[in-house]
């Protein structure tokens, strides 16, 4: 019986995306946080003297140059040597476009597997054969798996793939290939990478991408790490081990039941309790999402800057636990009976009115929006461009965010009526 | 919604307080109270008994917070009558006041819709600080038309101020040319970082290069340090021949001197030590010795004292054990007459216990009563025949108490169930019930339907008398069908339209009026000017003059003879010569002038022509005008046709509106009527059969009949009570069944079990006698006797034990005597065998005179051995220290031998020899290690031939050389080792560092900033952009009417001051707000919102909020209007304009106006109708 461990999707030094200043935070562990990450999974290699480590591609991130992250990739693969370990990866398409992965020499017990075509690996002492090919550049969209060799019928054979399958939400889609064309084969293990969710795609045999070792934003949400994989004979199990740093995690809130904004703070403080001992001591990075439909959306909406201000000293107040709010978004909706009448009625009703033709009429929406478009030509493109980002020239972002205008609307002229 | 009252039970000053608001139609009500009378705590209670008590209410200084109520009772459009009770809390406040018993969230969302607490308390509530803050609004808006109208429609007094804000906030936020705004400056700095970033980037190929270099200046290093190496080895190597010089001179010296030592032996370094011990040891073994010999002397006299006699020691064991014996021997001489006198007490009485049993027993010797004891044991089972007979006895007496007590409860329970009596069939009685139960409902809802009819009826008379203009009855309304709604919504917007377009062309016409007169009065001074002014017309006709006059000269001139019509005359073209110089001379000072005068004659010429061109438009808008009054009456024509079966015709839709709601209420309240007496006639007919069956149910069985005014409920009531009674008997009389068998069957029980006692106790009883007998007893002897019997033989047994039986005390008295004669018999024997005579009587005396003398005895012999064994231990000593005089002599020559001497007398001198030889040596060595040193491992000998081939000059310029070179290998060295210390220095900095992930960090962290702010940005422009067009929106829509009925309620406000409301234009063309008036010559007026007195900005924006609400209210649930005291600054005329407006007001809904001044209750009273204003007081 031996052991290994596969992990894909290091992305080593990337920074986690989003997160304001955290004026007390441990600013050292979000910022190092995929360094931490990657220190743990060698800590649990040579704890479980494993006989060899698979990285599934990506070690380093796109364009990102600093040779001290190939430094510290290099000392981190030292500390595996001194426990006799080796390194076996495969280039995935960062590490196709990072000049690291060309200048930066890794100790020699690890090992790139060619990009030319299909390299096989096999270590006599435990009877395992590592097939594998990296990425030549950045888009390599033919199918590779088809070119891997056949299977060594005297050895535990281990597939080592960086691909995005049949295609995944959120990800290019290179190196394509079907589930079938894996199970072809007839290894007894796929390691696969580029998808950074964790996903078990078969149990026999196993075909796995183990996702990417540290969540980086909110979209990588959960635990995150590598499978520990333990061969007996021909027979594996994968044991899903987490070593992320930092945790990511969305709270949502539904309004729909609530009457008193005190219980969107206490369910706030709630949810984080029971979210932070899921973490196991991590730092955890929140995203408050607050939904439903409920009579407290016009106070949450009206004034989304005061909310956000609470929601960050109730989070900053959690006690002993490191957590931090990356954004609050406010997707509440209007009772439905209030929206129907009030947009029939008067001034406050022309407000509704102007709204409910903005969320059908895209003439009336640009007339809106017009007053956008110098804020949009100076965005930063990362901004604008991401699935969650300002997306002044996208109706649907605009629209989504037109539901908080019209209670913010209601709030002011309100709070000014009371205020003569 | 009208609010029939307000039930102030338990808030603020308040207990069980109630306001009835039901008297009028809608009425004006006018709430009294004097300061602190607490007008504001119940114009709180009204707002908090519609919309929830606040979490922070006040109104807790009298009543807890949770015992706040409030109640309401009100109507709504339909006529329904509601009431409920407010209490305080988050859910369920609301609670029926009959039952206490919550009541849905929704309960009163029909009359209130979509309202909540803020826009009620905008548009429905009104108090003077809104008053003016409104009208101060007004003024600061300057009468923009969208601003102000939307202003006054929402109640909202800071529109200006929250639009500034929004613009203001999104100006702080993002400005596309500034640089000071939040995201402006983040962007920037957005951009600074990103450089930066780039910046702390140290790549990959920089990297290896720098190892490339490192590794090259090490190679350089590694090889000047090879080459200063060799020179410090050639410098060193001259510099040991120079320092071998003087150590070899050193050497030859020692080694002569050792030469002379040569046979002195090296002594070990302690070899001093030791032969100076073994002397020391040597000299204190004979002082040991002599002193030992003297003591043995002293002890052998003292030995001689102490013998003793050896028979007397040859005893020693067997004379102390007299000691123990001697304690028991008088112990039992002591105790001997005591046990003596208790063996004869023991004896006596037991012969006096069995004495008392039987005389002749008194008489028996011990050896006869033993026996006795013996034949008593059968007694243990005479006892058990005793205790069988006492349990008979008393289990007999037991049945027959039981058997006694039972027979009363048996006759009594007897007699109770001969007194019951029978009942009649119960099953059918209790169909019968379950028949009433389900009918007795039916009655009071019949009551209830009736009590209905009763209102239906009467709320369709009140319905029908309120409806105005119509005198037909119920039938024919419900036939009459009216105009539908589109018809009145197609009516209202046409008339909506021309009384728009009237309003404009009146504007217009006023207008073009006051430019027609400006235009003549421009003209009229231009004329007023002295010359008449000239016209082009004027050039045109003298030219024309003049070309005419030229024309027949020329006639004349070129062909004389065709003029027929005026002969030439010689005078003539003389005259016609004059006439057309002097219309040439016309046409041109027409012309000249025209020149000299182009302005005044352009002006001229503008103002007539635009004095036409206005003529033109009144006229043309004049017709306009007539045409819409044409319109407006065929409208209103078409409009009565509509409608003709009512006496009157309104002339606003909205009241045709609310006619058709009053009428759409009558005649559902007419179909409600039609409803209730079907049902009551179904719940008639239901109630008769049901009351047959009653009456048929009682003859059957012989009950009396019910009475007809007797309810089916009292019916039922009384029928479940018979069944009651009747259940209650039949459970009674099963149970007296049940407790009489039970006592039957205890009773036979009881008479067997006596029987079978009796028999089973005469048997015991004749054992009994029999076995009574041996125990002489007589037969009559109960077993208590028996018992008195057994204890007196166990009490007589015991004593005769105590004294007789083993180990009792006729045994010990004898044991004594045997033990005394032992002991005598001992001692003598013992003073025999030891030679001791011995003559006393008593043996104790004796034995302890036997002891003395063996005690002392041992005492001296202890002594002797004592004495030996010291003598012993002398002798050892001696012996021992002879020895080691011995021991130290060998030892001593064993150092002679070592040191090679002859005694140890001389082993001082030997050793000072020895250590000079060893310090020789060890110098030689010292001098030795630095040659080889010099001789850099090669033979001293060697070196010392070379240093005495060599010359010394010689070899110290060799090593000046050498260190010259070294030392300038030694600089460049250091010179390659700081290059290749700077190439690791900078290589290390990658080891470290971690600015690049720093600056990517500050990346992210400026975009989550960046995204923030802008989010915030994008809502606010948007929200003001909103908040822009809406304004325009509600402007276009509302303009027309809202003005209109503004105009009417501004005059009534104003007391007449002004004539209405219109739009009008500011200095740069805007439209704005106006009022009108008329000044004393007749002509009219505007008056900017900005150019008006305080108190008119006020009463501008309350008639706009009026004509706002009136629009409102015909499209919606009725709400009442809520004035708190905006009365307080006006002054009369106008304090009592506005009552008038709110009276008629009161006409639409219910209005509720709070003061705290009773001149307005006085002035009200003065004017308002009875029948229109209600005052209550607090």
């Amino acid at each position: 019986m031996w052991k290994f461990l596969h992990a894909a999707d290091i992305h080593l030094d990337s920074p986690l995306r989003r997160l304001s200043r955290c004026e007390n935070g441990p600013i050292s562990v979000l910022r190092e946080a995929t360094r931490r990450a990657l220190v743990n999974l060698v800590d649990l290699a040579i704890e479980e003297q494993v006989a060899f480590v698979i990285v599934a591609g990506d070690l380093y991130d796109g364009d990102w140059d600093d040779a001290r992250t190939g430094l510290f990739m290099v000392s981190q693969i030292a500390r595996l040597r001194e426990a006799n370990i080796q390194l076996f990866a495969i280039a995935g398409n960062h590490d196709a476009a990072n000049r690291m992965t060309r200048n930066i020499r890794l100790p020699e017990n690890a090992q790139y597997l060619s990009h030319r075509r299909p390299q096989t690996i096999v270590l006599d002492t435990i009877g395992a054969a590592i097939h594998g090919q990296g990425f030549e550049n950045q888009a390599v969209t033919e199918n590779l798996a088809r070119g891997y060799p056949a299977r060594r019928p005297d050895c535990f054979n281990i597939g080592v793939l960086h691909t995005s399958i049949d295609g995944r939400e959120g990800h290019d889609n290179y190196a394509p290939c079907t589930l079938a064309d894996l199970v072809n084969k007839e290894y007894d293990y796929w390691a696969l990478g580029h998808i950074h969710a964790r996903e078990l795609l078969c149990s026999d045999p196993i075909i796995a991408f183990s996702g990417n070792l540290q969540g980086r934003h909110i979209r990588e949400s959960g635990p995150k790490g590598a499978y520990l994989v333990t061969v007996n004979g021909h027979r594996a199990t994968a044991e899903f081990r987490a070593l992320d740093a930092v945790r990511w995690a969305t709270v949502e809130i539904d309004i729909s039941s609530l009457r008193h904004t005190d219980e969107v703070l206490s369910t706030l403080q709630t949810q984080i309790a029971l979210t932070t001992p899921r973490c196991d001591g991590r730092p955890l990075v929140v995203r408050v999402e607050l939904t439903g439909s409920g009579p407290l959306h016009h106070s949450l909406a009206g004034r989304p800057d005061r909310w956000d201000d609470q929601f960050r000293a109730i989070v900053s107040d959690q006690g002993a636990a490191d957590v931090w709010l990356e954004q609050v978004k406010f997707l509440t909706r209007a009772p439905q009976s209030q929206t129907r009448e009030r947009a029939l009625e008067g001034p406050w009703g022309e407000v509704d009115r102007i709204m409910e033709r903005a969320m059908t009429d895209d003439a009336v929406l640009d007339e809106l929006a017009r007053e956008l478009r110098d804020l949009r030509a100076r965005l930063p493109d990362d901004l604008t461009s991401s699935n969650d980002g300002i997306r002044v020239d996208d109706p649907v972002w605009l629209r989504a965010t037109l539901a908080s205008v019209a209670s913010l609307l209601h709030e002011r002229l309100r709070a000014g009526a009371d205020s003569p | 919604m009208r609010i029939e009252s307000l039930e102030l039970t338990a808030f603020g000053p308040f207990t069980d307080r109630r306001l009835d608001f039901q008297e009028g139609t809608c009425g004006l009500h006018l709430v009294y109270g004097a300061n602190e009378a607490g007008k504001s705590s119940a114009l709180r209670a009204l707002r908090d008994a519609l919309f929830g008590i606040l979490d922070r209410s006040t109104d807790n200084f009298l009543h807890r917070h949770p015992d706040l109520r409030i109640g309401m009772k009100f109507r709504s459009r339909d006529g329904v009558v509601k009431q409920f009770t407010r209490r305080k809390g988050r859910a369920n406040t609301l609670l029926d006041p009959t039952s206490d018993t919550p009541l849905p969230d929704d309960f009163l969302s029909p009359v209130l819709g979509s309202i909540d607490r803020p826009l009620f308390e905008s548009m429905f509530g009104i108090d003077y600080d809104q008053l003016v803050a409104g009208g101060k609004e007004i003024t600061q808006l300057e009468g923009s038309v969208g601003q102000t109208l939307f202003s006054a429609a929402s109640g909202l007094a800071s529109l200006r101020d929250t639009q500034r804000e929004l613009e203001q906030q999104a100006e702080k936020l993002f400005k596309s040319a500034g640089t000071k705004p939040l995201l402006n400056s983040l962007l920037r700095e957005y951009k600074d970082v990103i450089k930066k970033t780039r910046g702390e980037n140290k790549g990959s190929r920089e990297l290896a290069q720098l190892e490339a270099d490192i590794e090259q200046a090490a190679k350089k290093v590694s090889q000047l340090s090879e080459s200063q190496l060799q020179a410090k080895r050639e410098a060193e190597r001259h510099q040991r021949i120079l320092d071998a010089i003087e150590p070899l001179s050193q050497r030859r010296e020692m080694r002569e001197r050792l030469e002379s030592l040569r046979g002195v032996p090296l002594l070990r370094d302690d070899f001093q030590r030791d032969y100076r011990a073994a002397a020391e040891q040597r000299a204190g073994a004979v002082m040991r010795k002599q002193q030992a010999e003297q003591e043995q002397t002293t002890l052998r006299q003292e030995r001689n004292d102490c013998s003793v006699p050896p028979e007397l020691l040859e005893n020693h064991t067997a004379i102390p054990s007299l000691r123990d014996q001697l304690g028991g021997h008088r112990k039992a001489h002591s105790d001997l007459p005591e046990l003596t006198r208790a063996l004869q007490v023991c004896r006596t009485e037991a012969q006096d216990l069995l004495a008392d049993l039987n005389h002749e027993y008194a008489s028996l010797d011990d050896a006869q009563l033993r026996p006795l004891f013996g034949t008593l044991g059968r007694r243990i089972k005479t006892r058990r025949l005793g205790d069988t007979l006492r349990d008979l006895e008393r289990s007999l007496e037991r049945i027959e108490r039981g058997i006694r007590e039972r027979k009363q409860p048996l006759r009594d329970k007897q007699t109770s169930l001969a007194e019951l009596s029978r009942h009649p069939d119960v099953e059918q009685w209790r169909q019968l019930l379950l028949e009433l139960q389900a009918k007795a409902p039916c009655e009071n809802s019949l009551a209830e339907r009736r009590r209905e009819l009763a209102e239906v009826d009467s709320h369709i008379a009140s319905l029908l008398a309120q409806l105005p203009g119509w005198a037909g009855n119920c039938e024919e309304l419900t036939r009459f069908a009216g105009p539908c709604e589109e018809r009145i919504a197609e009516y209202e917007g046409r008339r909506n339209a021309i009384a728009s377009r009237r309003m404009s062309a009146q504007s217009q016409l006023e207008e073009l009026h006051t430019e027609l007169q400006r235009e003549q009065a421009a003209r009229h001074r231009i004329e007023k000017g002295g010359t008449s002014v000239v016209s082009e017309d004027a050039l045109l006709e003298a030219r024309a003059a003049r070309d005419q006059t030229w024309q027949i000269i020329r006639s004349l001139l070129e062909n004389p003879e065709h003029d027929t019509a005026q002969p030439t005359e010689p005078g003539r073209l003389q005259t016609l010569r004059s006439e057309y110089e002097k219309r040439v001379a016309d046409a041109d000072a027409i012309a000249d002038r025209l020149r000299r005068e182009s302005d005044r004659v352009s002006e001229f010429a503008r103002c007539s022509a635009e004095i036409e061109r206005l003529e033109k438009a009144i006229v043309r808008t004049q017709s306009a005008l007539e045409d819409l009054r044409n319109e407006e009456s065929n409208l209103a024509r078409q409009w009565r046709d509509d409608w003709t079966p009512l006496r009157e015709v309104a002339e606003h839709p909205g009241e045709m509106r609310a006619w058709l709601r009053r009428r759409n209420e009558v005649l559902l309240q007419i179909q409600r009527r039609d409803d209730l007496r079907r049902q009551i006639d179904d719940y008639q007919t239901a109630l008769a059969a049901t009351r047959r069956s009653v009456e048929e149910r009682c003859r059957a069985d012989g009950i009396a009949a019910p009475m007809e005014s007797e309810s089916i409920q009292t019916r039922a009531m009384l029928t479940q009570k018979l069944l009651d009674r009747w259940q209650k008997e039949e459970a009674t009389r099963r149970e007296l069944e049940r407790d009489l068998e039970r006592l039957r069957e205890q009773m036979d029980a009881d008479e067997g079990e006596r029987a079978r006692l009796t028999n089973e106790l005469d048997g015991v009883r004749n054992a009994w006698r029999e076995a009574l007998v041996p125990f002489g007893l007589p037969a009559e002897a109960t077993p208590e006797h028996l018992d008195d019997a057994l204890n007196r033989i166990d009490q007589a047994k015991k004593k005769m034990h105590e004294a007789f039986g083993p180990n009792g005390l006729h045994d010990r008295i004898a044991g004594i005597q045997h033990d005394t004669q032992a002991f005598t018999q001992r001692v003598r024997e013992l003073a025999m065998r030891s030679g001791i005579p011995l003559n006393s009587a008593d043996p104790a005396d004796d034995a302890e005179r036997l002891l003395d003398r063996l005690t002392d005895a041992k005492q001296r012999h202890d002594r002797g051995i004592g004495i030996d064994q010291q003598l012993e231990a002398l002798g050892e000593k001696i012996r021992r220290s002879d020895e080691a005089i011995e021991v130290a002599g060998r030892r001593l020559q064993v150092f002679c031998d070592e040191a090679g001497c002859e005694s140890a007398e001389h082993l001082d001198a030997r050793h000072h020899q020895s250590m000079e030889r060893r310090t020789l040596e060890d110098q030689l060595r010292i001098v030795e290690r630095e040659l080889l040193r010099c001789a850099a491992a090669s033979p001293i000998d060697d070196l010392e031939a070379q240093v005495r081939s060599c010359n010394e000059r010689e070899v110290q310029q060799a090593v000046h050389d050498a260190s010259q070179q070294e030392q300038q290998l030694s600089s460049e060295l250091a010179e390659a080792r700081e290059e290749l210390g700077g190439l690791r220095q900078q290589r290390k900095a990658f080891d470290t560092g971690t600015e690049a992930i720093d600056a990517s960090a500050r990346v992210q962290a400026i975009l989550a900033e960046i995204e923030r702010c802008a989010t915030d940005y994008v809502r606010t422009a948007l929200a003001a952009a909103t908040l822009r067009r809406a304004i325009d929106t509600f402007n276009e829509r509302y303009q027309g009417p809202m003005l209109q009925r503004a105009s009417g309620y501004f005059r009534q406000l104003t007391a007449q001051a002004f004539t209405g409301v219109r739009i009008g234009h500011d200095d740069n063309d805007r439209p704005i707000v106006v009022g009108s008036k008329r000044s004393p010559d007749g002509r009219e007026q505007t008056v900017p919102a900005v150019a008006m007195s305080d108190g008119s900005a006020d009463q501008l924006y309350f008639a706009l909020r009026l004509a706002y609400l009136a629009e409102w209210l015909e499209r919606n649930e009725a709400l009442p209007l809520i004035v708190d005291d905006i009365l307080i600054k006006f002054d009369d005329t106008r304090a009592l304009a506005t009552l008038e407006v709110l009276a008629e007001f009161s006409r639409k809904t219910q209005v509720i106006v709070f003061t705290h001044h009773q001149h307005l209750l006085d002035l009200a009273r003065s004017t308002i109708a009875d029948q229109t204003l209600f005052v209550h007081h607090l």
